[in-house]
């Protein structure tokens, strides 16, 4: 089955638990169409480059997806519904490493 | 007749910069929307992507590049335009 990698970005004032939550609901429809989440990744609160509908800053989460193209489509068309998900990228990839990505790198000696 | 055509050679090309490598060719690090930092390498000060005449990037990393650099804009990570 082909492999996505979807970045989802979240408006900056909701709890880290609400956060939880809606990932936790993003994974759920995925799991329940027998795809399979290889990986998740969160890259923290991080400043906008530009402003996105008012918001300054940004929850950004990472999940690694193996699943069939329409299930992706429906994913992505309750990602456009939620409210909190203020933008998102899925894009295709041809192999997964299992390595982390280099935001998460850069996260832990940045800060 | 030999002797034209070198002086008509050697005018139009006056300026021959040295043929600089592109970055990509040898390392392995492959072009990633995520690693802000190699990406804003290949960016202006004001945030617009630098041609490959300049940077001496290979037409295929190039297109790569840009790819890249959009995708990264488009999330937020790097600017449209920097004031």
């Amino acid at each position: 089955m082909p492999l996505y990698e979807s970045v989802i970005i979240c408006r900056q004032d909701i709890t880290k638990n609400q956060l939880d939550i809606i990932i936790s609901e993003f994974k759920k429809i995925i799991e329940d169409e027998k795809g399979k989440i290889l990986a998740e990744e969160y890259w923290g609160l991080k400043n906008l480059a530009y402003e996105i509908n008012k918001n300054k800053k940004a929850h950004y989460n990472m999940l690694i997806i193996e699943t069939l193209p329409d299930k992706i489509e429906e994913y992505e068309r309750k990602l456009r519904l939620h409210e909190d998900v203020i933008r998102f990228l899925t894009i295709k990839i041809k192999a997964f490493d299992g390595k982390q990505s280099i935001m998460v790198e850069t996260i832990n000696d940045g800060n | 007749m030999t002797q034209l055509k070198i002086t008509k050679e050697a005018v139009r090309r006056p300026f021959q910069k040295k043929r600089k490598s592109c970055p990509f060719s040898g390392s392995k690090n492959k072009i990633d929307y995520k690693d802000i930092k190699t990406l804003t390498k290949f960016v202006s000060e004001r945030g617009k992507i630098i041609p490959s005449r300049i940077s001496a990037v290979s037409a295929k990393k190039q297109r790569e590049l840009s790819r890249a650099i959009k995708r990264a804009r488009y999330i937020g990570l790097m600017p449209y335009v920097i004031k």
